[in-house]
């Protein structure tokens, strides 16, 4: 199908992408709160699977066949189609949203789609027994329809109400299980600490519009070509923001760990497919604002004689770079399966912008696609094995953390096809020849030593981040799959999960596994064979770069040197991993080194999060306070105060006007009435029912006419 | 105004006056009665007088000889029926008044007094 036919026809099939899922999540509310439970499921994994069909069939396929055809324009495959909205800015002119396919939006539909399909499909069994199924699955297609509307939008007016409803859903999914304390802590967290990134994200957009005066894509950037660079510097920075608080990365990460607290699924939506994978796509996206028209767009200004110099993509790398290897030390130390991978998700996202920082585009949208894969496979598999070791604990009425890997141990043999897919999982994050995790962290890590804005301290940060990766991988595999079963009575009773959640497991581990193929060629090239391009990186520059002037730079030759290290530094920290935790002499050293005072201080801070939590407590929620308190009193003796005059003053003006009322008004009525009656009284004497008296005066006033006549007439 | 009228009507209007008088100020509802048979008969001596009085010919011309020549006296004769018939009235409410309050001193009775 050629893409010229297709793209006819875009214009109503790409919103229909979020669309479907939408309109899923309002029925599926309606029909679950009518009573039909479990059946809304249909409608929403219906609404997924048609949105998978279109962004697969009618989007990525023909986009990426055209591609390799060779039948894209020099600026790639770029389409966009944009709508009147409503009247702002001035007469005649319009805000306009729409809707965009590239070749970025393209892989992210494929990636979201799919992955979103799998995991409901995967929560049909993992939620069956829940209570509330149905506002679960509702809540997911909202979540994947503000993803989905994310990743067409082709302006940030839309992006931002697309990532606001993700910081809603995550709200609500996060403290799905609202009867949970700690859920509802944690989902109140998630929402307020991103809101913190949020605030500069908007501020970005606001410049971005007054400056630009459109919230497209295309005119903001075609503005950034020739705009001077302070205020270009300002909006990437705000813009940063918002992704640093929605990918968890430094400071705002805390959010992550605890968000674990949602249902293992959403863990996987959340943390793998959808909202973390927005911020990086974000930057991405507005990649034109941060990288200028040919390297690093920087801003110099001046406050009072201090020369600042603002980089955006160098804060962007300093910031994923130290993420990395942050978060990668505290992984290590958590006990918790669901937080390993909450962590490690904080510490690859750091990978990303530390790729996007350093000029490794296509090496970090690569590297977000292999990611949702293997991350939403190794969180589905942690779900399985809860799943299963809750079952048990259950059944043995063992009332232990099912979660706590320390519980587990030897499930290898219990849960085959959750083991096997874990695996393949596990060897993709740690960055094991082929799996897919190998081609793009290493990509990642070449561009930050050999790139065009290479860094070798950022490059030793990758490195060693990479070989805590394995290190806490390889741990989490020893403590749950391998070894002796701490609860023997428990581990006779698990059993592997249902196929219906084994079933999606599989098929994302292919995925997780073949997805760094088409990275094969730059290595081969290495090797003297071939192009020695690798496919995505044509693929995802030509698209998302080209079109708005920006120079892709073109990917730094693979190094066989490097892979070779990477490689060795990879299965070194898996070796380590099983002589602490696989072998018995590793566990008494490993219980040896916390005796030593040393080893234990060093160790201490990782496993205390670096008191991260305490220091945003500190830094946001304290002022926060302290500035509500100033708040509180400026209401109370300023407002309130003004508010009690205004209201004094209204009495007192009352009253004066209630005293005029009474005495005034009321006295002319009065006075009125009683001269009537006092007339009355006076009157009432000539009625004394006395027969001559009323003749008299009958007479009386004959005469009196008579004599009026004469007077008045004259005589005769 | 001819003389020879002139004391006849002098005559009534004393009569008038007297009965007046009586009727506002005796207290007995018989001597109300009775001075009310004064002034229909004043007002009867006025009638016969004028009506004589225009048999002259004079008010004939005046009427367009249309009224009868003994008109006056005739009308006389109906008020003095009337007033019979108004005594014979009267004098049953005396009775009335005299059957519910034991006594007819008109002064007292002013039971229409607001």
């Amino acid at each position: 199908m050629a893409v010229e036919h297709i793209s006819q026809a875009y214009g109503w099939l790409v919103p229909l992408i979020p669309a479907l899922p939408l309109a899923a999540a309002v029925l599926g509310l309606i029909f679950g709160g009518l009573g039909l439970g479990r059946r809304t499921a249909v409608l929403t994994v219906g609404a997924m699977a048609a949105s998978t069909f279109i962004a697969w069939v009618l989007v990525f396929l023909p986009v990426l066949l055209n591609w390799l055809a060779g039948g894209s324009p020099e600026g790639g495959f770029h389409w966009s189609r944009s709508w009147d909205f409503f009247a702002a800015g001035g007469p005649g002119e319009f805000v306009r949203i729409g809707v965009m396919v590239d070749h970025l939006t393209a892989a992210m539909l494929a990636m979201v789609t799919l992955l979103v399909l799998l995991i409901e499909i995967y929560a049909l069994g993992y939620m069956a027994s829940d209570e509330y199924f149905s506002r679960f699955h509702a809540e997911v297609s909202l979540f994947a329809a503000g993803m989905l509307g994310l990743v067409v939008s082709n302006n940030y007016l839309t992006l931002l109400v697309s990532w606001e409803i993700m910081g809603l859903c995550s709200y609500l999914l996060i403290g799905f299980w609202y009867f949970k304390d700690s859920a509802r802590k944690a989902a109140k967290k998630a929402f307020l600490v991103t809101r913190v990134g949020d605030m500069g994200m908007l501020l970005g957009i606001i410049l971005a519009y007054s400056f630009s005066g459109s919230f497209g894509f295309d005119r903001i950037f075609l503005w950034a070509r020739t705009a001077p660079a302070l205020p270009v510097v300002l909006i990437a920075l705000g813009l940063f923001c918002g992704s640093i608080g929605k990918s968890a990365q430094f400071p705002l990460h805390v959010w992550l760990p605890d968000a674990m607290e949602g249902p293992t699924p959403v863990s996987a939506l959340i943390h793998a497919a959808t909202m973390v994978s927005a911020g990086v796509y974000l930057v991405a996206r507005s990649y034109p604002l941060f990288y200028g028209l040919n390297g690093h767009l920087e801003a110099s200004l001046s406050l009072g004689g201090l020369q600042l110099t603002l980089a955006p993509l160098t804060v962007v790398a300093w910031v994923g770079g130290f993420t990395a290897l942050f978060a990668a030390t505290i992984a290590v130390f958590q006990s918790d399966i669901k937080k390993v991978l909450a962590y490690s998700t904080i510490s690859q996202l750091g990978y990303m912008f530390l790729g996007l920082g350093v000029g490794g585009y296509s090496a970090a949208c690569f590297h977000l696609l292999t990611h949702a894969f293997f991350k939403a496979l190794l969180f589905l598999g942690s779900g399985s094995v809860i799943h299963a070791v809750e079952h048990a604990m259950h059944h043995e009425h063992v009332a232990e953390d099912p979660q706590n890997m320390y519980n587990m141990g030897g499930l290898a043999k219990k849960m085959p096809g959750t083991y096997w897919t874990f695996l393949i999982g596990t060897l993709a994050l740690a960055g094991i020849f082929p799996f897919s995790g190998f081609f793009s962290k290493d990509e990642i890590v070449l561009e930050t030593l050999f790139g065009a804005h290479a860094n070798p301290v950022l490059g030793l940060m990758a490195l060693v981040a990479a070989f805590l990766t394995a290190f806490y991988m390889a741990r989490l595999m020893f403590l749950t799959f391998y070894g002796q079963p701490r609860h023997p009575s428990v581990w006779e009773h698990t059993t592997d999960s249902p196929a219906v959640m084994v079933t999606p497991l599989k098929i994302i581990a292919v995925f997780a596994a073949l997805l760094g193929l088409p990275a094969l060629p730059s290595l081969l090239g290495a090797l003297g064979i071939g192009s020695g391009h690798s496919l995505f990186e044509g693929f995802l520059n030509l698209g998302a770069l080209a079109p708005y002037g920006v120079l892709a730079t073109e990917a730094t030759p693979a190094n066989l040197w490097l892979a070779g290290l990477a490689t060795l530094l990879a299965l070194g920290g898996i070796a380590l991993g099983w002589y602490l935790y696989g072998t018995a002499p590793g566990q008494v050293v490993r219980r040896l080194s916390w005796r030593i005072p040393l080893t234990r201080a060093v160790m201490t801070a990782p496993k205390r999060l670096y008191g991260m939590n305490e220091l945003l407590y500190a830094v946001f929620v304290k002022p926060t306070f302290a500035v509500m308190g100033v708040c509180a009193a400026i209401d109370r003796w300023v407002i309130d105060l003004t508010v009690n005059l205004v209201g004094a003053l209204t009495v007192g003006l009352s009253s004066v006007s209630r005293w005029l009322d009474q005495h005034v008004v009321d006295g002319a009525v009065n006075a009125a009435g009683a001269t009537a009656m006092g007339g009355g009284e006076l009157g009432k004497f000539l009625q004394n029912g006395k027969v001559q008296t009323y003749a008299m005066l009958a007479v009386a006033g004959f005469l009196a006419v008579m004599v009026l006549r004469l007077v008045v007439m004259g005589g005769a | 105004m001819p003389q020879d009228l002139l004391p006849y009507l002098y005559l009534s209007a004393v009569l008038f006056a007297i009965g007046l008088f009586g009727v506002f100020t005796r207290r007995n509802a018989i001597g109300v009665l009775m001075s009310l048979e004064l002034l229909l008969n004043a007002v009867n001596l006025n009638l016969v007088a004028f009506s004589r009085w225009s048999d002259q010919g004079v008010a004939l011309e005046r009427f367009g000889g249309t009224a009868l020549a003994a008109g006056g006296q005739i009308f006389a004769i109906m008020v003095i029926t009337v007033a019979a018939a108004e005594a014979a009235v009267g004098l049953a409410i005396v009775i009335g008044i005299y059957r519910t309050f034991k006594h007819i001193t008109v002064d007292d009775l002013d039971l229409l007094r607001w």
